[in-house]
């Protein structure tokens, strides 16, 4: 019996979105921590676009529901059995966070609100709110990252989904992404940033990103192993993307163009840095092109695990 | 006697020659949408040589588990087991998620769009508590499925359970499903 696909591109988009939105905040909540002057514009950029795609994200869950009027039932109860019940709590909690911090770093000239005749200001001691809900908001984040990949690990009933290993990967995705975010806008504002500003933010980004695709090479590939020494339903499970119907998607999409390609790209603007202590090449069309990479590869994993998973079971 | 009833099914496959009455009873019974299925029929690989042939069917739907997945995964507390182990669905609560789809080894959800809910067999509760007996059983003129109380040793279902040799689908998924076959 074929069965229908419950989960289909609203719940790609919200898990990769979602992702996103807890990765930049993190990454902005720890840049922000480090307190280099340098590297303050990147903080801002991560903190001003985390609520965004988190937003777009709830908006396309919202109406995949077949009753998007009842979702207020979520809150009226809570399951901890469920990942979805900890999920939205975890995102009512994270939207709440994020979006008061995004105000904390809005430029000097947006500090007074206008809601219909009435103008809110925002606090003066912006700085200590900044720290304050960041360091709130980062477990929240890191939390709600996990959460995406715990949402379909927690199934039994998909053996392609059911394994630790997919919460890790999901987070590490996501981080991995959202560092894609902070380069691409840093790139693109390069002109407002001084040149020590950008080469410091290009040098923590590509960093962090090659440390955190490497991280997403040996999760897959246990992944791989992992599921193919399993149960018997966990490696028929793996078919579909060794020589299944996901095979060029995972392999092409996710695995080379979202992570190796970018992983070499990135270690040779390093390269002069790491031989020579020279400054890196930091070439801006390669900024743009591992960026928009990582990005294409992190849309794919999710697209891949939601429809896979969805393929898998224990048969009839 | 005072012990707490707890709900049921045997089916014996090799009395099933797939006529589907099972089927449209359920789906007229419980107004179940078009497309849509709360019980269907595996039909098996022919077996045997010419002319010695055999065809299995197997009927399929909700286990009721012991542990029911689709009860642990719901986000909204929607779907319940009832104390005499039916599980059910609270309608008002359900917001259509469909984790509960996802979570079910047996793939014995739908979704119902029109209501916007995920329904799923309720052992036809309605008329169990009346005294009768499921929609699928009364139509089947092979007499498949035996329904009842597996508390009850002296029931029907539990004779049967005690007679012959049975198995459960996917335990590994640990599910605890009270869907029993009859081996053989």
């Amino acid at each position: 019996m074929e069965h229908e696909v419950s989960w289909g591109i609203p719940i790609v988009i919200y898990l990769y979105f979602g992702g996103l939105s807890a990765g930049t905040f993190v990454l902005s909540a720890f840049l922000y921590y480090l307190r280099d002057e340098r590297l303050s514009k990147l903080a801002a950029a991560g903190a001003i676009f985390s609520p965004i795609p988190l937003y777009i994200g709830l908006v396309m869950l919202l109406f995949d529901l077949a009753s998007p009027m009842k979702f207020w039932r979520l809150f009226t109860t809570f399951q901890w059995t469920s990942p979805m019940s900890i999920g939205s709590w975890l995102l009512l909690l994270f939207s709440g966070v994020t979006t008061l911090h995004a105000l904390m770093w809005l430029p000097e000239k947006y500090s007074k609100i206008k809601l219909g005749k009435k103008v809110f200001s925002l606090p003066k001691n912006k700085e200590k709110l900044k720290g304050f809900l960041g360091a709130i908001g980062f477990p929240i984040g890191i939390a709600v990252g996990i959460y995406t990949g715990v949402l379909l690990g927690a199934v039994p009933a998909r053996p392609f989904w059911n394994t630790p290993m997919v919460a890790m990967l999901f987070l590490v995705s996501a981080l991995s992404t959202s560092t894609a975010i902070l380069l691409f806008i840093s790139n693109w504002q390069s002109s407002k940033m001084t040149g020590e500003a950008f080469h410091r933010a290009r040098k923590i980004l590509y960093s962090a990103d090659v440390i955190l695709i490497l991280f997403e090479i040996f999760l897959v590939i246990p992944y791989i192993l992992h599921n193919t020494l399993s149960t018997a339903s966990q490696a028929a499970s793996l078919e579909l993307i060794l020589g299944g119907e996901f095979t060029n998607l995972f392999w092409i999409w996710f695995f080379a163009i979202g992570l190796v390609a970018p992983l070499i790209i990135e270690t040779i603007d390093l390269i002069p840095e790491i031989a020579r202590r020279q400054k890196p090449l930091h070439i801006k069309f390669f900024g743009y092109v591992s960026a928009v990479l990582v990005l294409i590869g992190g849309f794919f994993l999710r697209y891949v695990f939601v429809y896979a998973g969805q393929a898998s079971g224990f048969g009839v | 006697m005072s012990q707490k009833k707890k709900y049921g099914m045997l089916i014996d496959a090799s009395r099933c020659f797939n006529c589907k009455a099972c089927i449209v009873a359920c789906q007229a019974e419980n107004n179940v949408p078009l497309g849509k299925r709360r019980n269907w029929i595996v039909e098996g690989k022919l077996r045997g040589r010419y002319p010695n042939l055999g065809l299995d069917f197997e009927p399929n739907q909700c286990n009721h588990c012991d542990n029911p997945h689709c009860e642990r995964v719901c986000p909204t507390g929607a779907t319940y087991t009832n104390e005499d182990g039916i599980v059910l669905v609270n309608y008002d609560k359900c917001i259509g998620c469909r984790f509960c789809m996802l979570a079910c080894p047996y793939d014995a959800r739908y979704v119902d769009e029109e209501r916007g809910v995920n329904d799923k067999c309720t052992y036809c509760s309605h008329r169990v508590y009346q005294g009768r007996k499921p929609a699928c059983l009364d139509t089947c003129p092979g007499k498949v499925r035996i329904f009842g109380d597996l508390n009850d040793p002296e029931s029907e279902i539990s004779r049967k359970i005690a007679a012959h040799k049975t198995r459960v689908k996917h335990a590994e998924a640990g599910t605890k499903p009270r869907l029993y076959y009859i081996v053989g």
